[in-house]
């Protein structure tokens, strides 16, 4: 009785101490991978700075300008001018529908 | 450690004071002699002890009281470089960043192989000189530079390798995407990375500096700065002007686009200018901002705020007459009219003749000291208030006397700042009221809290027809873009050469407002000591600087969102079909 009652501690302490190493085994790779997953989110935010740098370089009125007059032959290339701008409300009416003159007469007919 | 000596003597004392206060008679009654030793032995015990235990904490509270040795200077990483926000446009183009980049350092002592290392890093990087990479991975040093500020592509593939003996440093860098394009507004940054001109040390004068300068350096990215400035339109601007300055052989032009209601600038650009990644350039005099860090006399733009004064006075109105058909003399002067007409002239025709004699008549009615009190409620006599820290003072007579309110009133005699002018004039164009330019986003509902009513809504409206009519019949005729009604006043202001006015060194400013029956924006260029163009004779105002407007206008007016308007009230003229 006491001999199976000091067994059970004894099993008792070992299963806590072996629990407690892999909780903390566990805990130190979870650590890890934050850790590595950290400084990927910051190698990603620098790239995503780098990257968005170079966007804007690229993207520069001033090339765009550049890269404009070098294929101006090759795309034939032109400003916009203010005649070419028209707003939806000022562009004329639609033609009506062609009108059936068949229908018409029928119509016609119908009101005489 | 002065006390615990003075309780350990405490102790012998009152040991000392025990063996003399005790009684000869008492020692024989003392019975038992051994405790009497035991006792002795116990208190040698306890002194020892206590003297031990002295001895430890005084040496715990000099260690704790001494300032810790110097072992190191190199500051942590983060804290070299403190963290800027990045600056954006009106629309969210980079202006101004932070570029986070690496650099790559070795430790020549932990290396074994130079060659292997050199052969591996050569794969990565292919122009990496080799020779002096070997040597330097075989010198007997402990630091070496590799290579600085690599792309975080090279930086992976580097680390891939898994080279010993080789690190990387992270480095902070400010890089300005547009280089020259918006210089002036952005300005630049130090080595330190402190904002020393531009929005830059305005964005350091909101706090951040004061943070930095104690240490307290964020190292989390902060909220981008969001500017008025439009960078398409600011390019347009500058790519106008640049072309103005060569064409018309210049000194220097400079120009600004300036919404008419909230007071924003949407571009504004000072030539010659630098790049503000390596500005070597910056300081030298001839890059100056024109448009707020320098004064000029602005010439005949100035007969604006005259005329809108003679008619806001109420003592002049649009029917009147003047008669400019003889010359004023006054104070040993004469005042003339460049393009004479010798007739008696209405206000309109003063306005669009830019008529000397006719203005200073105008000014003569409200007086000398209406006319100070004029333009100093347009804000065009004292220091401006704007965010950027360029701001000259304008200068204007001591002691205003009749010869001064006559040549003022053509704009000689004071001078201001173009950008003040240009505002100035917005306030002529937009109803009236006066406001405040900003470099930041502002809505019309927040200009309407900080704006003055300068002059009356009547008057506004009589000057953008006077504005409207000078392009259509007057010197503003270049200025002319079809579909944005642009008005404007041309100004050719002789220039001061060695105390007398030169009539062939000019300062010429052409002052617009489109669209003119409802203004959104006034573009005010101004071109300085230009030439006259190839195979012409003349080099006025309207000559340089209208046409520079008329092409920045031409460019810019859809991406700054106005509608263009065909036929007289604005109805489209399109054949209908």
């Amino acid at each position: 009785m006491f001999r199976a009652f000091e067994i059970l501690l004894i099993a008792t302490v070992l299963a806590a101490t072996g629990y407690t190493f892999y909780i903390k085994n566990q805990s130190e790779d979870r650590l890890a991978e934050i850790n590595r997953l950290e400084s990927e989110i910051r190698t990603h935010t620098d790239t995503i700075d780098l990257l968005e740098a170079d966007w804007s370089l690229l993207n520069q009125p001033a090339r765009v300008q550049k890269l404009i007059q070098a294929y101006q032959e090759r795309l034939q290339l032109k400003t916009t001018e203010a005649e070419q701008i028209v707003q939806a409300e000022e562009l004329p009416r639609i033609r009506p529908e062609p009108v059936d003159l068949i229908a018409d007469q029928i119509m016609t007919g119908s009101v005489e | 450690m002065v006390k615990p000596v003075s309780f350990v003597s405490g102790l012998f004392k009152s040991r000392k004071a025990d063996v003399i206060d005790a009684d000869p008679m008492r020692i024989h009654i003392s019975q038992n002699h051994d405790a009497d030793r035991t006792g002795n032995r116990i208190g040698i015990a306890m002194i020892a002890f206590t003297v031990f235990c002295v001895v430890v904490g005084g040496r715990l509270v000099q260690y704790g009281v001494r300032s810790p040795e110097t072992v190191s200077s190199i500051l942590p990483n983060d804290r070299l470089l403190a963290s800027r926000p990045d600056l954006h446009d009106r629309n969210g183009s980079i202006l101004a960043t932070d570029i986070r980049t690496v650099s790559l350092y070795a430790e020549p002592h932990k290396i074994s192989d130079p060659d292997e290392v050199v052969e591996q890093l050569a794969l990565v990087l292919p122009d990496l000189d080799v020779k002096k990479t070997y040597r330097k991975l075989s010198s007997k040093s402990r630091f070496q530079w590799l290579r600085r500020q690599l792309t975080p592509g090279q930086q992976s593939e580097i680390l891939t390798k898994g080279i010993p003996g080789i690190g990387f440093r992270p480095e902070k860098r400010r890089f300005y995407p547009g280089g020259p394009t918006a210089s002036h507004v952005v300005g630049h940054v130090n080595i330190d990375n402190v904002g020393i001109a531009g929005m830059e040390k305005f964005v350091d004068g909101q706090g951040l500096g004061d943070l930095a300068a104690v240490g307290l350096t964020v190292n989390k990215t902060l909220e981008p700065v969001k500017l008025s400035i439009d960078l398409r339109v600011q390019h347009i601007l500058r790519d106008e002007l640049a072309a103005a300055m060569e064409r018309y052989r210049a000194i220097a032009t400079a120009g600004v686009v300036l919404n008419v209601h909230t007071g924003e600038v949407v571009a504004m650009s000072s030539l010659p200018d630098y790049d503000p990644n390596n500005p070597v350039d910056a300081l030298k005099s001839d890059r100056l901002n024109r448009m707020t860090g320098g004064t000029f006399e602005m010439g005949s733009t100035f007969k604006a705020f005259t005329t809108a004064m003679a008619l806001d006075s109420g003592r002049v109105s649009m029917n009147d007459s003047f008669d400019a058909r003889k010359p004023i003399r006054i104070g040993g002067f004469t005042i003339r009219d460049f393009h004479g007409k010798n007739r008696i002239l209405s206000v309109p025709e003063i306005f669009i003749y830019s008529s000397n004699i006719g203005t200073a008549k105008m000014a003569d009615v409200v007086g000398i000291k209406g006319h100070q009190e004029f333009l100093t409620r347009l804000g065009l006599l004292s220091r401006m208030q704007t965010e950027l820290p360029e701001v000259a003072t304008p200068s204007q007579p001591s002691k205003w006397k009749k010869i001064n309110s006559v040549t003022i009133s053509f704009g000689h005699g004071v001078s201001t700042t173009p950008l003040q002018t240009a505002v100035a004039a917005a306030a002529l164009m937009n109803g009236g009221k006066l406001i405040a330019p900003t470099f930041l986003p502002r809505s019309r509902a927040e200009a309407d809290t900080v704006a003055q009513q300068v002059v009356s809504e009547q008057t506004s409206k009589s000057m953008r027809d006077m504005m409207r009519l000078n392009v259509e019949k007057g010197s503003g005729r270049n200025a002319e873009v079809d579909g944005y009604w642009v008005g404007g006043k041309t100004g050719t202001a002789e220039k001061v050469i060695n105390g007398r006015y030169s009539s062939y060194v000019r300062f010429n400013a052409f002052l617009s407002a489109f669209p003119v029956d409802d203004p959104q924006y006034v573009v005010l260029v101004v071109v300085d000591e230009p030439k006259p163009e190839e195979g012409k004779k003349y080099a006025t105002a309207g000559t340089n600087a209208a046409p520079t407007v008329r092409e920045v206008i031409r460019r810019s007016a859809s991406l700054l969102g106005v509608r263009p308007k065909f036929g007289r009230n604005g109805d489209a003229l399109l054949k209908s079909y």
